[in-house]
């Protein structure tokens, strides 16, 4: 059953990499490095759901109690100008009091190519580690995939369809009854921009997970369906305190039986401490109802609250953007002077124009002389400082400066070149 | 008529200036000195703004000079600014420009100037200064629609600032962003840190390049860590590449299970989307 969106899904990644790839890159790439360390504990009123569908499953052990946690990643990008290419690594290992210990290990290489069209596409595979030492069974490794589109529409409005499909291997499936299983997830969300300091969102989404509960004798498969749609918003609610709050509402179906109505919700505050340390406090709850006619156990509950600090740490810092290096006969500039250079063999005089003294074109100092370098002309003029417009002329037909930083279109359907000289016009 | 009442409340206005410095023993001779320069500043000024300049006399327009000469002669008599219009017509001289179409940029100009003095003057500026009329101009010759530039027009920058501020944007639409927003990034940055106006276009290039995101999204990005902590634009642009924009990325935290784990929730201002997934 699952092996047609398999295809299709492999199909899409193939595609959608292809397209990544095929992309240019104008700019010589940056590596950046990221880390990320959460420290903090909370309460959880059902641990093991973080893991398992419903208290039905075989991943499923019962835990209501506080927790430790400490999880920290890592992360390396090269970013070009249109593509970007980043690992990202994590654990997350959580200390139960009576439970023994969560071990959650993730890494994530993705493709992220902004702006094909109004697209931007990312595509990524997953892979990961789960092990609990409460139970020597409970142990997985798992791979996946993911694609992602988003689309920006109105300014404020921004469209994202995901797709994400996981896999996951058990360690030990005589002990927990379970070979593997396969998740495919679909999701797409709206999300209104109202402003720098606020946005919301409406999403929806869809789940289909199947089990293979024992390869070696039944072959028998477990499966659960799951459909849900929600609200979330985000709004900056004083300088350095960030809200969070979301609601949804659901029907998941487990095997093809009646229907459990899930409703949960989270809501969190971030609040700056320092230059980069964040303050965290959340909570995410969850309630599922299970229908009477339901052969499974009763309905669950989730209630989870974690306090902690986020401490981030980059790499990348602020400055002029890596962009190509100017090709020779760009124009240089140092202190204050800035030197104009054109190969022009054929060209009995040649001048440079330009914004800096209202395209004053009878200008002696601006005649450019020939150089050593047979058809290289060159003239180096005092410019003041500020972002000036200029074309070159030759024998009295102007000339797009063919090497510059930028071009800027001028009102005669040409192009301007910019030269940019530094300090306070 | 209108400079002699200029002159006039100016004259007054610094009659009781004088009046008041003259308590803290400031010498009245250095005050009329002023009021001279002052004097002789505001009529220059106006004579930019009013009086139409002459358009150069070059064969190479032709018939055309007498129109382009009407062109700015109405211009002026309109109250524009005139020297913006010649200056078109002596940058297509200087490119060798045919006639006929420095005659059509300098009217396309005149008229920009014109719906660009009723858009400063609707949004609460009484005398726009040129430079903020041909920056305008500019912005909309561009391509760029006039309510871009509103935030920057009804922000209290003064015309030489907003002038310069519609020249970034000016710059930014060139480069693809987004006009209407990267108006209000202008704005926000004028706000806090009004000297690093000239630096936005840097900056957002950091952040789209540092991030590879799309231009829309620099300047949510950008917008949102100015705003959040009111901090200068360096900051800003050092925070965004840190990764931690405040403005987007949650997901609405569905889901009563996350798998193995994939995405940490100690990206706390990541991606909270779950899972819901456990072996059945």
């Amino acid at each position: 059953m699952a092996t047609r969106p398999l295809l299709w899904a492999r199909r899409l990644a193939c595609t959608a990499t292809v397209a990544l790839l095929a992309s240019p890159a104008s700019a010589a790439p940056q590596p950046s490095a990221a880390v990320e360390l959460f420290g903090g504990g909370g309460y959880d009123s059902n641990l093991f759901l973080l893991v398992a569908a419903d208290p039905d499953s075989p991943t499923y052990r019962p835990y209501a109690g506080g927790f430790l946690r400490v999880a920290p990643a890592a992360t390396l990008a090269l970013a070009a100008d249109s593509l970007r290419v980043e690992l990202r690594a994590g654990s997350d290992i959580r200390q139960t009091f009576g439970s023994g210990t969560l071990f959650i290990e993730d890494a994530q290489l993705t493709l992220l190519r902004p702006e094909i069209g109004p697209i931007d596409l990312r595509v990524g595979v997953t892979g990961g580690r789960f092990d609990a030492t409460v139970d020597d069974g409970l142990r997985f490794t798992s791979a996946g995939g993911l694609l992602e589109a988003a689309w920006r529409l109105f300014e404020r409005w921004r469209f994202t369809a995901s797709y994400r499909l996981t896999g996951r291997w058990f360690g030990a499936p005589a002990l927990i009854g379970v070979t593997r299983d396969l998740a495919h997830e679909a999701e797409l969300r709206a999300a209104f921009i109202a402003g720098p300091t606020s946005q919301v969102a409406l999403s929806a989404g869809y789940l289909d997970l199947r089990s293979t509960i024992d390869q070696s004798s039944t072959g028998a498969t477990g499966q659960i369906d799951r459909l849900w749609a929600g609200l979330d918003g985000l709004h900056v609610a004083a300088p350095r305190v960030t809200l969070f709050a979301s609601l949804w509402a659901g029907a998941m179906r487990p095997d093809g039986g009646p229907a459990d109505l899930q409703i949960g919700g989270a809501a969190a505050a971030w609040v700056t401490v320092r230059e980069s340390l964040d303050a965290v406090l959340r909570y995410e709850g969850l309630v599922d109802h299970r229908s009477a006619d339901s052969s499974e156990s009763s309905g669950f509950q989730r209630h989870v609250v974690t306090v902690g600090l986020l401490w981030r740490s980059s790499t990348a810092r602020p400055g002029r953007p890596a962009e190509a290096a100017p090709p020779p006969e760009a124009p240089g500039v140092s202190a204050g002077r800035v030197r104009f250079t054109l190969r022009a063999p054929e060209a009995s005089i040649v001048r440079v124009v330009g914004s800096w003294n209202d395209w004053a074109a009878s200008v002696p100092a601006q005649v450019m002389r020939p150089t050593r370098q047979p058809g290289l002309w060159e003239v180096v003029l005092p410019l003041p400082p500020g972002t000036h417009r200029f074309q070159y002329v030759q024998d009295g037909r102007a000339i797009r400066p063919p090497a510059a930083a930028h071009y800027r279109a001028d009102d005669f359907g040409a192009e301007d070149a910019i030269v940019e000289v530094p300090g306070t016009p | 008529m209108s400079i002699l009442l200029a002159l006039r409340s100016y004259i007054d206005t610094e009659r009781k200036r004088m009046m008041r410095m003259r308590c803290h023993g400031f010498p009245a001779p250095l005050g009329v000195m002023g009021v001279l320069v002052m004097t002789v500043g505001l009529v220059s000024q106006s004579r930019y703004a009013a009086a139409a300049e002459a358009v150069p006399a070059d064969a190479r327009l032709g018939a055309t000079g007498p129109s382009l000469q009407a062109t700015v002669e109405r211009a002026g008599a309109a109250g524009l600014p005139t020297h913006p219009l010649v200056v078109k017509i002596r940058e297509g001289l200087a490119k060798g420009v045919p006639a006929e179409r420095i005659a059509t940029a300098v009217d396309a100009l005149a008229r920009g100037l014109d719906e660009a003095n009723q858009f400063a003057r609707a949004h609460g500026r009484g005398h726009p200064a040129p430079e903020l009329l041909e920056a305008l101009a500019g912005l909309h010759t561009r391509g760029a629609a006039w309510e871009s530039a509103t935030p920057l027009v009804t922000s209290k920058l003064d015309d030489v600032a907003a002038s310069r501020a519609v020249d970034v944007l000016s710059e930014l639409a060139q480069r693809g962003y987004p006009e209407r927003p990267a108006g209000r990034l202008l704005r926000d940055v004028a706000n806090h840190d009004p000297t690093a106006i000239g630096r936005v276009a840097t900056g957002l290039e950091s952040v789209r390049r540092g991030l590879t995101v799309s231009h829309a999204d620099a300047v949510d990005t950008l917008g949102a860590n100015l705003a959040v902590d009111g901090v200068a634009l360096d900051a800003a642009v050092a925070k965004s590449l840190d990764g931690r924009e405040h403005g987007g990325g949650n997901g609405n935290g569905n889901g009563n299970g996350r798998g193995n784990g994939q995405g940490s929730e100690h990206a706390a201002a990541a991606s909270k989307k779950g899972m819901a997934k456990g072996a059945k």
